[in-house]
């Protein structure tokens, strides 16, 4: 695989359309990753939080 | 330690190096070594970066930090989801695209030679350091068991670890550390079970969270927003966001591990579920310290931690010392037995009354500790006067059945081994690729390459034992690691941030802003303005501002275009 290495420099104005290319794993969209992922953040935190509360 | 706590102990130490070299078959050369052909799925992606990260040092400090602080610490981790999906985002693909071996390749092309090596040292230098801390860790355990020489016992350490990371490479490093993470995670939920096991008859798991809470040993959120505290939910989103950003995105020993997956989505995978799973994990390891903490609330905790130094300064000042400890300590067993036996009455007044004696007992054996410490320091004044790093293993070696004890302690090894062969595969990877390919040796045959990161990764894991001779002054171990990292990664952030967002910023530009941020980060860490974590956040705004405010009085040319400069 790294006999097809590209030459430097690359074409750098290929990255943003490279980038909307690759699509998510699992979710078809990245906003959905965020969303899931601020939301397990979210429940943790607020689990920690009632967590701390309870028991202190 | 038992004839069967030397068996398992051994057994498994021996077991991991011979798996590691039995993985190291078939290197042929520079691709196979550093990148294992591209080869890896996710869930090994996963488990490869869960073990570099998690060293030794995790299992070792973090129940020791919850156990003299509270669970706070976690909040540390608060940033770290965000992080890997800007990382799977940004980052990712375009390591892959370039098909590089290091992280550091890619800023050549997108700015000059001169900041991709002057990024390469910034790592090399923070990681070779972090890695001595890392080898001195699982050291310490050892010295302080069986009372060996500490610098020996580094020494035995690095020794044992080199063997199979010199000759396997990163599929070696893999593997292993997939392993290695099975074994852990039995080993400590094994030991997670013992300590609640241990506790008196008809003290269970929840009347133990009950006296650790009262005790203010379960503080896990802190709102209250202070530039100088160490550990509050904003520190740890901010500052936490930033230090996982570049930890994942910019050190070579995590994007080592990344880079062998077969395809972006498997390296995005392996990413995503690191996010998910990091913050619950290190909640429930830094809640069995807090376990431990009530464990010594029932029986009798001792003055210090660390009893091999301890005895080098044994004398009737101290003895005295100990036996005023011993009876606020007959006070605490008094009162935490009273206050579990008010809680589960639900007798809210005798709740109150005995928490309140039981924190004055605790203050008070606290200020003998304290008295204690300063008698340590005074007639040992090299001794090291930190225990935290020694709680765990106390409670490990004096309370655990035989056989237990030694496979906790090979744990705490194959935690070790997993971080630092990680790191070992990455110092070589960027002295090879990115100094000496790129500054002495260019047109070298990929074999002579494949033989220099072998001898790279042996040199390297020679200057990490050195290192971790002089580890022993650093307090806790968890937290100097951290501290170091927070040193060096706001910038190295910062330049791979101008290096994706800022198209305009050309490579003087932001190589000159890079060596400002630096000298700045380390005169804000002196002058001890603000706490670590928030460096991380300092680095890499300064790098961006810097950048561009350098790069608008420069002559007007397209920052896209690498310049070529200081490394010819």
């Amino acid at each position: 695989m790294k006999k097809n290495k590209p030459p430097f420099p690359p074409e750098w104005e290929e990255f943003p359309d490279y980038i909307e290319e690759n699509k998510p794993p699992l979710l078809p969209h990245w906003w959905q990753w965020y969303a899931l992922v601020t939301g397990w953040l979210c429940l943790l935190i607020g689990a920690f939080y009632l967590f701390t509360k309870v028991y202190s | 330690m038992s004839v069967a706590d030397w068996i398992v102990l051994g057994g498994t130490l021996i077991g991991i190096i011979l798996y590691g070299i039995w993985k190291s078959r078939g290197q042929k050369d520079m691709a196979g070594y550093f990148l294992d052909n591209q080869s890896m799925p996710w869930y090994i992606v996963l488990l490869s970066i869960i073990g570099t990260q998690a060293s030794a040092i995790t299992f070792l400090s973090a129940p020791g930090q919850a156990y003299t602080d509270g669970m706070r610490f976690v909040q540390y981790y608060f940033g770290l989801p965000l992080a890997m999906v800007v990382i799977c985002i940004a980052f990712v693909p375009i390591y892959h695209k370039l098909k590089v071996f290091t992280a550091y390749e890619y800023l050549e092309g997108r700015f000059d030679c001169k900041t991709r090596t002057f990024t390469a040292i910034l790592f090399l230098v923070q990681r070779a350091l972090s890695t001595g801390i890392s080898i001195y860790a699982p050291a310490i355990i050892l010295s302080s068991l069986l009372g060996w020489n500490i610098y020996w016992t580094n020494v035995i350490m690095g020794g044992l670890l080199i063997i199979y990371t010199v000759s396997g490479g990163t599929r070696a490093v893999s593997y292993t550390q997939t392993l290695q993470l099975v074994i852990i995670f039995v080993g400590m939920f094994l030991a997670g079970w013992m300590v609640v096991h241990l506790l008196p008859d008809g003290i269970g798991f929840n009347d133990a969270l009950k006296v650790a809470g009262k005790m203010n040993k379960l503080n896990v959120i802190v709102t209250d927003f202070d530039w100088k505290d160490k550990y509050n939910i904003w520190s740890g989103l901010v500052g936490g966001f930033f230090l996982a950003l570049s930890y994942f995105g910019t050190d070579q020993s995590q994007v080592g591990r990344y880079l062998t997956a077969k395809s972006v989505t498997e390296s995005r995978l392996g990413l995503l579920m690191n996010g998910l799973v990091k913050v619950p994990m290190q909640f429930l390891i830094l809640l069995l310290g807090s376990m431990v903490f009530v464990f010594y609330l029932y029986f009798r905790a001792p003055i210090f931690f660390n009893e091999a130094q301890l005895s080098k300064v044994e004398g009737p000042a101290l003895q005295q010392l100990r036996a005023e400890y011993n009876s606020f300590n007959q006070v605490k067993q008094e009162q935490v037995r009273a206050l579990s036996s008010a809680i589960k009455n639900k007798d809210n007044a005798g709740v109150e009354m005995a928490q309140q004696k039981l924190q004055a007992a605790e203050a008070n054996a606290m200020k003998v500790r304290t008295t204690a410490i300063d008698y340590i320091k005074k007639a040992d004044p090299a001794a090291d006067t930190n225990d935290t790093n020694y709680i765990f293993l106390h409670f490990v070696v004096n309370n655990l059945p035989k056989g237990l004890v030694g496979l906790l302690i090979a744990i705490i090894f194959l935690a070790a081994w997993g971080s630092i062969a990680a790191a070992l595969n990455s110092l070589a990877s960027t002295t090879v690729i990115d100094i000496y390919k790129r500054q002495f040796r260019p047109t070298a045959p990929d074999e002579h390459y494949f033989k220099a990161s072998r001898w790279w990764t042996f040199i390297w894991g020679l200057f990490c034992i050195v290192v971790a001779q002089f580890a022993s002054k650093l307090g806790s171990l968890i937290e100097a690691v951290n501290v170091l990292g927070s040193l060096f990664y706001g910038v190295i952030l910062g330049i791979f941030l101008v290096a994706f967002y800022c198209k305009r910023i050309g490579g003087t530009a932001v190589f000159w802003a890079a060596i400002v941020a630096e000298i700045l980060v380390i005169i804000v860490f002196i002058t001890n303005i603000v706490s670590f974590l928030w460096l991380n956040a300092i680095g890499c705004l300064l790098v961006i501002v810097l950048a561009w405010i350098i790069q608008l009085l420069q002559p007007a040319h397209n920052g896209m275009k690498p310049v070529q400069s200081g490394c010819q």
